[in-house]
C-alpha cells in the first residue's frame, strides 16, 4: 500500500495545501539563507580577535553560532509555525458548528490527530533544515554532540507542545475574535517569559553533562507524548457533534494516562499526587459547567448489567459523569498523599484547595441544570443553594468578614482562601463541610442521569 | 433505503423552536421537494439528517434503525450537500474529492473509480486540476455535489442545490437529479424555486416556523389554465364562478385560472360545462407551477 493512502487524511490535505500555499514555500526557501547570514556574522564575530591557535587547539567557538541558530530556529520553530498552525485550525474549526469532515467516516480523534500530523512534521521539517548549522557549528568546537542533537529535539517537542496546548483553544466552542485572542495572549506570554528551552540548553554550553541532558530529554517526550495524547482526546471531545459519546474516549485516556503514571507514584509521590490533584480540580470545574449532556448513542450503548453500568457511567459524556469521574481521581490521589505525606500542614493545605476550587462550580453547575430542569421544587433548592453562596461570598469577600471565629468552631465555607492555606489545620471543619456538600450534591445530581443511563427498550 | 423522520424537534436558545414535531418520510428513487419560507427550519432538519445537528426529542430512522444511537450509519447511507460551497480556494478538484473519498475510507483503486465515476456524472473531468478558486458558483455547485455522491450513498440531502445557479446550470443540475433518482437515490431537496422543484419532485412537504403544513388541499384540487377567443375580462370570470365544480377562478395574463377537484372527471366535466354554456376554450390545460399555488395556500398565515 502507497504511504499517502495509510496516512490520515487530514494530514494529507494539511500537507498539501502548505505545499501550494506560496508565502509558506518562501517562508521556508528564506529560513536557511537566514540562518546562513547569521551563522556567518556570529562566526566571523567569534573568530574576530581568536588566535589561529585558540582557534585550532582551544575550547573552539563554535558556541556563539551555535546559539544564535538556536535561537533563529526557536523562533519559527516555536513560535513562528505553531502559531500559523493555530490561527489555520481557529478559522477552520467550528465556523457553523461542526465541519463537512464530521459527515464522513472520520472519527473526531482522527482529525485533530490529522492537524497534529501536519504540525509535527512541518516543525520537524523546520527543525531539520536547520541542523546543517548546528554541525556546523558543532564542528567548530565549543559544543558538546549530544547538545547538538538534543537542542533541535527540545525545540521540537516545545514548538509541537505549544501547538497542541493552543489547540485546545482552536477547538473551544467560543467566538472566533476570543479564540483568536487567546491564542496570541498564549504565544505572547510564552514570548515574554523566554522559555524557549534553547535559552536553558544554549547558554549552559560549557556546562554540558551528557547525564542531565538524556534525563531531560527523556522528560520532554514523556510529557510532550502525555500532552499530544491528551490534547488529541479532548479537542476530539470538544469537536465532536453532540450525537456521539464524545467525552468518554478523552475520560478512557485519562484514566490511562492516570493509571500509567501511577509506576512513577512510587519514585515520585508527591508530585504524582498533586499533578493528579490539580488536573482533577480542573476537571471538576470543566465538567460541572459543562452544558453537555449525555446523548443517545451513551444511553443506546450502556452496559445491561447494574454493576456494569455502574463503572461505565462516570465515563459517559455528560456534565455529571465527568463530575464523579474528576471526583474518582482526586479522591485516589489526595487519600494517597494523605497517606503517604508526613506533613499534615501540607495534606490539610491539600483537601482545603481541592474543596476551595471544587466547591463553587459544582453548586453552580448543579444549579445551572436544576434551572434547565425547570422543576419547581428543584428550582427553589437550587435558587436557595445559590443566595448562600451568593451571600457569603460577597459578605466575605467584599465586606471583609471574618467567618472564622475561633478554632474547632463552626466556620462558614469559601471564605478567606490565603486563610485557609495559611492556617490550613484551623479551617479542617470548613473545608470538611465544604467537600462534604461538594460530593454530595455531585452524587445526588447523579442519581436521575443514571437511572436514565440505560439502553432504550 | 427508507428514511423516516419521526417528531423531530429542535430548540435553539431563547426557546425558539426551529423544528417542531416534524415527520415524514421518504424511500429509495423518490425526490421530496422541501419547502418553506426563511427561517422554516429546513437547514436545521437537513443537518439533523447529516448529523451535524442532534434534535431535542424525536428520531431518524434509516431502514428502521435510528441514526441518533448509531450515527455511522447516517455517515455511510447519506451524502449532504450544504448551501454553502466548497471554500478551500486553493485546492483542486481532485484534490478536494480525494479528501472526502479517503474520509469515507476509500483507498487505492476503489477511491481511484470513485473519484473518475463522479467527475463524469457530475461533468468535472475537465476541470479536475483546477482550483476551486478558478471556478464558476455552478462549477462549485457541482463539485459539492461530486463531494455529497463519492461514497455512493443511497440518500442524498441537498440543501438549496440551485440558489444562485443561471438557467443552463438549472437545467443540467435537473437531469443529474433525475439521473440519481433512476439509479434509485432517496433525495431530499430544498429550494426556494418552486416551478424547479415541481419539475424535479415526486411529492413535497411544505415547512412555515418548524411545522409542517397540511397540503391535502392541494392533493384534492387541480388548477387549469384556460383561454377564450376574443375579450375575456369580468364578465367572463363571473360566468366561470358561476359555473358547478369550480372552486375558484382568477384572471391570470390573457386567459383564466380555475381552481377545480383533483382528477380527469372533473376536468371532463368542466370541459363539457364550458362548452355548454357557450365558453369554448382556444387553450385549455392543467396549470404548471402548482407547488407555487399550493405554497401560497398553505403558507398564508397558515399558522399565524
Amino acid at each position: 500500500m502507497k504511504l499517502d493512502f495509510s496516512m490520515n487524511p487530514v494530514a494529507l490535505r494539511e500537507l498539501r495545501q502548505l505545499v501550494r500555499s506560496r508565502v509558506i514555500t518562501w517562508c521556508l526557501a528564506l529560513f536557511p539563507a537566514i540562518l546562513f547570514g547569521f551563522t556567518m556574522l556570529a562566526v566571523s564575530s567569534a573568530s574576530h580577535g581568536a588566535s589561529p591557535v585558540d582557534m585550532a587547539f582551544g575550547d573552539g567557538i563554535g558556541d556563539k553560532p551555535f546559539v544564535m541558530v538556536s535561537v533563529i530556529t526557536g523562533l519559527v520553530a516555536c513560535l513562528g509555525i505553531p502559531f500559523y498552525a493555530a490561527m489555520k485550525a481557529i478559522l477552520e474549526t467550528g465556523r457553523n458548528g461542526p465541519g463537512l469532515e464530521f459527515t464522513t467516516a472520520l472519527t473526531p480523534a482522527r482529525i485533530v490527530g490529522g492537524r497534529l500530523t501536519a504540525a509535527a512534521i512541518l516543525i520537524a521539517a523546520a527543525v531539520a533544515s536547520a541542523m546543517p548549522f548546528f554541525m556546523f557549528a558543532y564542528l567548530l568546537r565549543g559544543v558538546p554532540l549530544e547538545q547538538v542533537f538534543l537542542v533541535p529535539f527540545s525545540l521540537f517537542c516545545y514548538g509541537f507542545g505549544l501547538f497542541a496546548v493552543s489547540l485546545v483553544i482552536a477547538c473551544r466552542q467560543s467566538h472566533v475574535a476570543l479564540r483568536i485572542l487567546m491564542t496570541v495572549a498564549l504565544f505572547f506570554v510564552t514570548l515574554i517569559a523566554g522559555n524557549i528551552p534553547i535559552l536553558a540548553f544554549s547558554s549552559h554550553t560549557s556546562m554540558a553533562r551528557a547525564p542531565s541532558y538524556t534525563m531531560l530529554a527523556f522528560w520532554f517526550s514523556t510529557i510532550l507524548v502525555a500532552i499530544v495524547v491528551l490534547v488529541r482526546a479532548y479537542c476530539a471531545s470538544q469537536l465532536a457533534p453532540r450525537h456521539v459519546d464524545a467525552e468518554r474516549p478523552f475520560r478512557h485516556v485519562l484514566m490511562a494516562l492516570f493509571l500509567l503514571s501511577a509506576l512513577a507514584a512510587i519514585a515520585y509521590p508527591e508530585p504524582w499526587c498533586i499533578t493528579w490533584t490539580v488536573i482533577g480540580s480542573i476537571l471538576v470545574i470543566q465538567s460541572a459547567l459543562s452544558p453537555r449532556e449525555m446523548p443517545r448513542a451513551a444511553r443506546a450503548a450502556a452496559p445491561k448489567s447494574f454493576i456494569g453500568r455502574l463503572v461505565s457511567f462516570p465515563f459517559s459524556t455528560g456534565a455529571t459523569p465527568g463530575v464523579l469521574f474528576a471526583f474518582f481521581i482526586i479522591a485516589v490521589a489526595g487519600i494517597t498523599y494523605t497517606f503517604i505525606s508526613g506533613n499534615k500542614d501540607h495534606v490539610c493545605t491539600l483537601w482545603a484547595c481541592v474543596a476551595e476550587v471544587t466547591f463553587l462550580p459544582v453548586i453552580a453547575g448543579a444549579i445551572m441544570r436544576i434551572e434547565k430542569a425547570r422543576e419547581s421544587r428543584f428550582r427553589l433548592v437550587g435558587w436557595l443553594i445559590a443566595a448562600y453562596v451568593v451571600a457569603i461570598h460577597f459578605l466575605v469577600l467584599m465586606c471583609e468578614l471574618d467567618y472564622h471565629l475561633r478554632a474547632n468552631s463552626f466556620a462558614l465555607i469559601p471564605c478567606n482562601f490565603p486563610g485557609i492555606v495559611e492556617k490550613p489545620q484551623e479551617h479542617l471543619y470548613t473545608f470538611g463541610i465544604g467537600l462534604i456538600m461538594s460530593v454530595s450534591v455531585a452524587v445526588i445530581t447523579s442519581v436521575k442521569p443514571f437511572k436514565g443511563y440505560r439502553r432504550p427498550q | 433505503m427508507k428514511v423516516e423522520l419521526q417528531h423531530l424537534t429542535k430548540v435553539f436558545q431563547r426557546g425558539f423552536k426551529a423544528v417542531d414535531d416534524l415527520s415524514f418520510s421518504f424511500s429509495s428513487g423518490e425526490v421530496v421537494g422541501f419547502v418553506g419560507p426563511n427561517g422554516a427550519g429546513k437547514t436545521t432538519t437537513m443537518r439533523m439528517l447529516a448529523t451535524l445537528d442532534v434534535p431535542d426529542s424525536g428520531d431518524i430512522l434509516l431502514d428502521g434503525k435510528s441514526i441518533l444511537d448509531n450515527p455511522d450509519i447516517a455517515h455511510r447511507a447519506i451524502g449532504f450537500m450544504p448551501d454553502d460551497l466548497p471554500d478551500r480556494a486553493d485546492t483542486t478538484v481532485e484534490e478536494y474529492l480525494d479528501f472526502f473519498g479517503r474520509a469515507y475510507s476509500l483507498r487505492g483503486k476503489a477511491l481511484r473509480e470513485a473519484l473518475d465515476g463522479v467527475e463524469e456524472f457530475t461533468g468535472l473531468t475537465s476541470f479536475r486540476d483546477k482550483t476551486l478558486r478558478q471556478l464558476s458558483k455552478g462549477m462549485k455547485q457541482r463539485v459539492s455535489l461530486a463531494r455529497a455522491l463519492v461514497h455512493d450513498p443511497q440518500v442524498i440531502v441537498m440543501d438549496e442545490p440551485a440558489n444562485g445557479l443561471d438557467p443552463r446550470a438549472r437545467i443540467e443540475l435537473r437531469e443529474l437529479v433525475r439521473a440519481l433518482a433512476e439509479n434509485g437515490k432517496a433525495l431530499l431537496i430544498s429550494s426556494h424555486i418552486l416551478s424547479e422543484l415541481e419539475e424535479m419532485c415526486t411529492t413535497s412537504v411544505i415547512i412555515e416556523r418548524g411545522k409542517r403544513l397540511s397540503t391535502e388541499f392541494a392533493d384534492e384540487t387541480a388548477w387549469i389554465r384556460l383561454r377564450f377567443r376574443g375579450e375575456g375580462g369580468e364578465a367572463v370570470l363571473a360566468k366561470l364562478l358561476e359555473m358547478p365544480g369550480i372552486k375558484e377562478a382568477e384572471v391570470a395574463g390573457p386567459g383564466f385560472r380555475v381552481c377545480i377537484d383533483a382528477g380527469d372527471e372533473s376536468a371532463e366535466q368542466l370541459a363539457k360545462e364550458l362548452f355548454t354554456r357557450g365558453l369554448a376554450p382556444i387553450h385549455f390545460a392543467s396549470e404548471a407551477g402548482r407547488l407555487e399555488d399550493v405554497f401560497m395556500h398553505v403558507t398564508k398565515g397558515a399558522l399565524a
